[in-house]
């Protein structure tokens, strides 16, 4: 029973910490989330689901087609619910970005449709067995997917001229704009790579799961909580929340029943913040006077 | 000050209100003869209230065609949406019943917003008409007089069903439950816990899953490791197929048995390769050799709806033929009461005699003990063949 | 008249729904009783999310709570519903209680995070205590009071006590205290309000009232189960409260209009309801913030005439003269991660008498201020207010020690009128008692504000902000006054007035201490003055005293520079031309028309008092404010409309007060950074900047933050050398540094200077700057006051500007 928790608990894991990563590179920077982010899973998913099941293109090319339209997403999200409540210092940018993922889902399910599809993938369909515990080639594919984005993000934070920019602009927004960065578009791209690993997320689990128009709510809903968990600063904190929130709800269904995975997963969220209020990883807390 | 700002809306909204509510009234006895439906239009559930919606229109298409009744009142369809929200569903039921002057009204999937409804039409004098919901307590509701019938399953009849299925047909000594997390899959387990009792075997476990888990395999192991040599499914399509796949993941051969939920979708499509495992139970199925009304209903479904190519594009079966039998029922109903009024469409229905229709030929299908006009004998066992269902033989 | 209307219209709304309720015991009764209840548990989120401002995700689970409280209560322990009801409501209000220790702990995102959970847990186990809950089938034949016109008619009753209960509240003493906390809440502490019960209060409050929502639904049902209550519900409540206007007392009442009778009206649309209702969201947002309620507000609203009674003075000068006593610090300290802030102060501030704290920048004059007012906590010595030690006080527990203070950037309670503001003063973080209202706005007249009482503070000129916080901290009957740089944007006859009324107050007797960087002003009225410099204490005495001090003179001008003067050149073509560039923060205008020319090749060197607006000019000329008025060329392109970035990638560079380091990032990283607009950079530069600089060269592989001051000075110059600047401002180089240091920059200026860079300098060692510059500028009250070249400069006229004049 171990085995088989262990096996759904990571590979919802690291799909939880990969949709989280991207609340943290626009918080970082921004200060803000996009509270919708599970409606970006459901666009990737859904985009690449028409693409490729509704006008039977190849994978190779639904799949970056369907991530260039989650970043493009990204970009109006920030543009229409963020940037103008922001300017105005308004905190009214998680109401909006809220309703802009109630208008997407229902647009989506205007156009899509309102009952659930499959993505089949040959990766998701003859599982490795081991004794009773088995998994598809798939379930391997996601943590190493997730994990190699979580370490490509480090990567690039680290490792690149865009990154030590936006490292700048995280620790100093003004002193960048004085360096010629533009920050205001940083903040952009930001919101467009969560939107794009919301998406990378939502492909991911799609085979696995169904494309549908309210995929993403609980997705996003988990993803946060991950987040908050995660300490919102903190991309590997972040990441190792995940696996952790995806370990406790797979052990609390395996161990203690399906009916107690809710209650034990929001209790422990709620008492992590009671012991931690800037999540288990999160280092600074902003005291404003 | 913001005390005076709702003016026009204060003034007007309430005094309209119930000047509506009076002219509505009025207009009661005035044609056509209004048939409401209150299902889940929208949400997880919204195929079943599409399958229920055109079972009521071809029917409600051939009597009008035929004349209409009482002397040429047409039927008219009226949905509402109750996203499977109890309290939405009362809400519509209420406006159907008061706004419109539905002459009936016509339940969906979602046990819970049927079960929301029947204080309602019991103390309202408005005939109900259940083509889904299977919970018991729906028309065995304890009301006198009850105004609540239902071409439908029964869950404890089903569960009989399905339990000797299960033993019979896979040999089954300790089969494990697999239940959605809802009022439906509770029915079920009462009813299938005393099923197993009554065949004189022990449950390996009760496991539930939520509509919108991606991962099942956590709770199919805990049922594996308790000995489970059988898996009795209880859930609508999406969940379902979940529950399938998380068994082809675990590679775990076990023989499924399932409620009729996985018709309400595309089940097959969302279940993949293993779909065909599944043996499930239907009320009525548009392959092999149809009776005659099946001919002409399916002929009605290709002609109305282009989607519909051929039988297996009929989904969900059960929602469109119950659906279908129900409404026609209730014309014969209305026909023997000769009139719209509840109280005597309510006898109506207690004295239709004989009805060949498609899923049976029912004789005095209502009495006063018995509201169901199905029973364990009008089920059949099917299984899907890519995405066509057919029935199991053998 | 307009009264008298709204209580007609209040009148025949409830005569109607009555009508409703009577004559349409079905569908009508039972949509106005759903109407009802909505708008109920929406007036509890408005107490929340209107008055407190904090969004809740989880309302929905308040109202399934309350509704399974009743459900259960008469289902299975027998109860009528009159009886459970009030459990119901208790019930919420104690399981709210506990769940805001951990809500309260955490704010905004946070907080969303904890309701959001709390209605899933909410969700999940009233599906699971099925023997209570009767599970997913959920619980059937609730008992009702009446039929459901009937219940509908007790649910729009509640709905009506709701409205009005909220309307007072939102006046009451804890409702202000709710708003004052949402919009400042340093502010909100300074006045004696005690943020945890006040956030407390509104978390139950707004949860009660769901549950109240609830278990009348339940009633008007009489058949609940948890998808009764989805988790859209929550967010449906929160699209009641701001569609109908968060804050304004029908704001959910007419929001509830919208989202349960909408639906309704088109039917036929039920697909597109969510879309419709996030994108009406989305709007109201954008473009009306306080939802339908505000909008139509701002259509209505009428201008009272100001009150015409005369406000009596002398019942505000009593108001102010009730307690008495000095404020004492001993030894104060503090230290921020090894740099030490304020280094063990002493200080006494007397009764009737006004004690100035000077210093030039960075000298820790707020932090003191600070740590005096209970904003922060002094890691060691003792703070008295009279008798009564107060050094472990927290800032809500000053006002009742009898200590008051403003803020440097004026914080009066936005949203609130100017009279709540002072009213708020009056009650000191009281839950009950009457705020008089007279008092308060003979509070008003006495600090000489003349405007309308009910203009929400929000809107106020920056001039009246000032004087509706002093007069708010007056209404606190503090014995000690502290004001932080109160004359900060005032013009000459505005400071002037302000002075004139400090020194009232400090007649009525009155510990007045102020933080003020116009000297004129200091000068002119303090009876004593302490100055500060590194967080030392290196003066204290009587103005006159002060004035003639060497160290003092030291700390502001610096020492005279052994670097050589400037050769003279001739003044090339202008590279940089300002002209009558005016700018500000918000409501606060700064700059007023400064004109200023750099010639290609020049040394200039900006100078003028603190306040003076020299930093201010260094921002918006980087385009770090915008929007400006004026020109700003560089090289014939104007830069007026840029942003910051654009403006650095023209090749005008910053290098900003406070060094700005990047501090997590290392030196290299930080340089690399520095050449960001160029393409043509390349690693060797680096080098040539570690020969320029090489103290930096150990350090290059070393976070920058753990860098001395100096050397993160130098680092900042190297940063926006390595941009290849047309021109390289210095805002403060020397801020903080020693006098060692400060030489060595300077040095490196002049090689600059002499390798032919263009520089504009900003600092307060006067001299030092003087040493090096071609020409220069004094900036005074925003305007450039006079300009020349150093010798011109030199003299008595500087000292003037810095020091203030005795006369």
């Amino acid at each position: 029973m171990l085995a088989t928790a262990l096996v759904s608990g990571l590979s919802l894991g690291s799909i939880y910490g990969l949709i989280a990563l991207g609340f943290t590179l626009t918080f970082a920077v921004s200060g803000t989330v996009n509270f919708a982010q599970g409606s970006s899973v459901m666009l990737g998913a859904v985009i690449c689901y028409a693409l490729a099941m509704g006008l039977h293109w190849p994978m190779l090319i639904a799949v970056p087609l369907a991530l260039v339209a989650c970043a493009i997403w990204g970009l109006i999200v920030e543009r229409i619910a963020v940037r103008p409540f922001v300017a105005r210092g308004s905190n009214a940018w998680l109401m909006a970005t809220v309703a802009l993922g109630i208008v997407l889902d229902n647009v989506v399910m205007v156009v899509f449709g309102k009952e659930p599809r499959a993505l089949p993938s040959s990766l998701a369909d003859d599982p490795w067995v081991i004794g009773t515990v088995g998994i598809f080639p798939l379930q391997v594919l996601v943590p190493v997917v997730g994990l190699g984005l979580a370490l490509a993000v480090h990567l690039g934070m680290h490792r690149t001229g865009l990154g030590l920019k936006l490292r700048a602009a995280v620790e100093n927004p003004d002193a960048a704009r004085l360096m010629s960065i533009d920050v205001t578009m940083l903040v952009a791209l930001t919101y467009a790579a969560a939107a794009l690993l919301a998406g990378i997320g939502g492909i991911l689990i799609a085979p696995l799961y169904n494309v549908a128009y309210d995929m993403g709510t609980l997705f996003g809903i988990k993803a946060f909580a991950v987040a908050i968990l995660g300490g919102l600063t903190n991309p590997w904190g972040v990441v190792i929340a995940g696996l952790g929130y995806g370990l406790v709800e797979a052990c609390a269904t395996t161990w203690l029943g399906s009916s107690s995975t809710q209650i034990v997963t929001f209790s422990a969220v709620i008492a992590a913040l009671v012991l931690a209020p800037s999540g288990l990883f999160g280092g600074r807390t902003k005291v404003r006077v | 000050m913001p005390t005076k700002l709702t003016r026009r809306q204060a003034l007007v909204l309430p005094a309209g209100i119930a000047a509506g509510s009076l002219i509505g009234r009025s207009v009661l006895a005035a044609e056509p003869i209004k048939v409401g439906l209150v299902a889940a239009l929208s949400g997880p559930s919204a195929k079943s209230g599409e399958g229920i919606t055109r079972g009521l229109t071809i029917a409600i298409d051939e009597i009008n065609a035929k004349g209409g009744l009482l002397g040429g009142r047409k039927l008219e369809l009226v949905r509402r949406d109750d996203e499977s929200n109890p309290a939405k569903g009362q809400t519509a039921a209420r406006e159907l019943i008061d706004r419109e002057g539905a002459a009936i009204l016509f339940g969906g999937i979602d046990s819970p917003v049927s079960l929301a409804i029947v204080p309602l039409v019991n103390s309202a004098k408005v005939p109900f008409m259940g083509v889904w919901a299977a919970a018991t307590n729906i028309t065995r509701n304890g009301a006198d007089p009850n105004f609540v019938f239902r071409v439908s399953a029964v869950d404890v009849l089903v569960d009989r069903a399905l339990m000797k299925y299960a033993v019979t047909k896979f040999g089954a000594k300790k089969p494990g439950l697999m239940l959605v997390n809802n009022g439906w899959g509770e029915s079920n387990f009462k009813g299938l816990t005393s099923a197993a009792e009554a065949a004189g075997i022990k449950l390996a476990g009760a496991e539930k899953f939520d509509d919108k888990d991606p991962d099942m395999t956590p709770q199919l192991q805990r049922l594996r490791e308790a000995g489970a040599d059988t898996i009795i499914l209880v859930g609508n399509a999406a969940p379902g197929a979940q529950v399938i796949k998380s068994l082809q993941r675990s590679a775990w051969a076990v023989p499924v048995v399932s409620h009729w939920g996985i018709s309400g979708g595309r089940f097959p499509e969302l279940a993949g390769s293993w779909a065909g495992k599944v043996h499930f139970i239907q009320t009525y199925s548009f392959f092999g050799p149809q009776n005659e009304v099946g001919k002409r209903v399916l002929a009605a479904l290709m002609a109305k709806y282009p989607d519909v190519k051929g039988p297996g594009d009929v989904t969900p079966p059960v929602g469109v033929a119950n659906a279908y039998d129900a409404m026609q029922l209730t014309a014969l109903a209305i026909a023997k009461a000769g009139s719209t009024d509840g109280s005597k469409m309510r006898e109506g229905f207690l004295a239709v005699d004989n009805y060949r229709g498609l899923i049976k030929n029912y004789v005095k299908p209502f009495t006063d003990e018995n509201h169901d006009a199905l029973n364990e004998n009008d089920y059949v066992m099917v299984r899907y063949n890519g995405d066509k269902i057919e029935p199991v033989t053998g | 008249m307009r009264t008298t209307a709204a209580v007609m219209v209040a009148v025949l709304a409830c005569i109607a729904a009555a009508a409703t309720c009577l004559l349409a015991p079905g569908y009508y009764a039972y949509l106005l009783g759903m109407l009802a209840t909505t708008a109920l548990a929406g007036i509890g989120l408005n107490v929340l999310l209107g008055l407190a401002g904090e969004v809740s995700l989880g309302q929905g689970g308040f109202v399934a709570l309350g509704a399974y409280g009743v459900g259960i209560l008469t289902t299975k322990a027998g109860l009528n519903f009159w009886a459970a009801l009030p459990f119901a409501v208790l019930m919420v209000a104690v399981i709210s209680a506990a769940l805001s220790i951990p809500a309260l702990r955490v704010t905004g995102p946070y907080l969303a995070m904890v309701t959001i959970a709390f209605g899933f847990i909410v969700e999940s186990v009233s599906i699971e205590w099925r023997d209570l809950t009767g599970g997913s089938s959920g619980l059937a034949g609730i008992s009702a009071p009446f039929g459901t016109g009937g219940t509908a008619l007790l649910a729009c009753a509640f709905c009506l006590a709701g409205l009005v209960l909220f309307y007072r509240l939102a006046r009451s003493p804890v409702g202000l205290a709710m708003q004052a906390f949402a919009s400042a809440p340093a502010a909100a502490c300074g006045v004696g309000i005690s943020p945890v019960p006040v956030r407390t209060a509104a978390f139950v409050l707004a949860a009660a009232t769901a549950g109240l929502a609830g278990g009348l639904q339940a009633a008007l049902t009489g058949f609940i189960a948890p998808s009764s209550f989805p988790f859209s519900q929550s967010i449906l409540l929160l699209l009641v409260v701001v569609i109908g206007g968060a804050g304004w007392s029908l704001g959910p009442l007419i929001g509830s209009v919208i989202v349960v009778l909408l639906p309704e009206a088109l039917a036929s649309l039920a697909e597109y309801r969510l879309l419709i209702f996030g994108a009406a969201l989305l709007v109201v947002l954008w473009a009306a913030p306080g939802g339908i309620a505000g909008a139509l507000a701002q259509l209505l609203r009428s201008q009272k005439p100001v009150a015409d009674a005369r406000p009596d003075l002398d019942r505000a000068l009593a108001h102010i003269t009730g307690a008495r006593g000095s404020l004492v610090a001993e030894g104060v300290r503090i230290a921020f991660g090894g740099v030490v802030a304020v280094a063990g102060v002493d200080m006494l501030a007397s009764p009737g008498r006004i004690t100035s704290v000077i210093g030039p920048n960075g000298a820790g004059k707020t932090t003191l201020l600070n740590l005096m007012s209970g904003f922060q906590r002094p890691d060691a010595g003792t703070v008295r207010v009279g008798k009564q030690e107060v050094t472990r006080f927290s800032a809500h527990e000053m006002a009742a020690a009898g200590l008051a203070r403003t803020f440097q950037t004026a914080q009066p309670f936005a949203n609130l009128s100017v009279l709540d503001n002072v009213r708020l003063g009056l009650l000191r973080g009281a839950w009950r008692g009457r705020a008089d209202s007279d008092l308060a706005r003979a509070l008003l007249a006495l600090v000489g504000y003349a405007g309308s009482d009910a203009t929400f503070a929000a809107t106020l000129p920056h001039v009246d902000r000032r004087l509706v916080e002093i007069a708010r901290a007056l209404a606190t009957s503090p014995a000690v006054l502290l004001l932080d740089e109160p004359a900060a944007g005032l013009n000459e006859a505005d400071t002037a007035k302000l002075g004139a009324l400090l020194q009232r107050l400090a007649r009525v007797g009155l510990a007045v201490v102020l933080v003020e960087h116009d000297m004129s002003l200091v000068m002119s009225i303090s009876d004593e003055i302490v100055v500060l410099d590194a967080g030392r204490r290196i003066a204290v005495g009587a103005p006159a005293v002060v004035r003639n001090d060497p160290a003092v003179k030291a700390a502001y001008l610096g020492a005279a520079m052994a670097a050589g003067p400037a050769v003279a050149r001739n003044a090339a073509e202008p590279l940089l031309d300002v002209n009558g560039l005016g700018a500000g923060y918000g409501a606060l205008a700064v700059l007023d028309s400064v004109s200023l020319k750099v010639g290609r090749g020049e040394v200039i060197a900006l100078f003028g008092p603190n306040g003076a607006g020299k930093s201010t000019l260094m921002k918006a000329l980087s385009g770090l404010i915008r929007p400006v008025s004026g020109s700003i060329k560089l090289d014939g392109k104007d830069l007026a409309s840029l942003s910051a970035p654009h403006v650095a990638r023209s090749g005008l560079i910053l290098v900003p007060e406070g060094r700005q380091v990047f501090p997590k990032l290392t030196v290299a990283e930080n340089l690399c950074l520095g050449a960001t607009r160029r393409s043509d950079f390349s690693m060797s530069e680096i080098e040539g900047m570690l020969q320029r600089f090489p103290r930096l060269r150990p350090r290059l592989h070393t976070a920058a933050g753990l860098l001395s001051g100096g050397e993160q000075q130098m680092l900042a110059v190297a940063r926006g050398l390595l941009a290849k600047p047309e021109i390289l401002m210095l805002d403060e180089p020397s801020l903080g540094l020693a006098p060692a240091i400060v030489s060595e920059l300077f040095e490196q200026f002049a090689r600059l200077r002499d390798e032919g860079m263009t520089l504009l300098i900003v600092d307060q060692m006067a001299e030092y700057a003087l040493a090096i510059a071609d020409r220069g500028y004094v900036l005074g009250g925003g305007r450039v006051v006079a300009q020349g070249t150093p010798s011109d400069l030199r003299g008595a006229m500087l000292d003037d500007a810095y020091l203030g004049s005795a006369s």
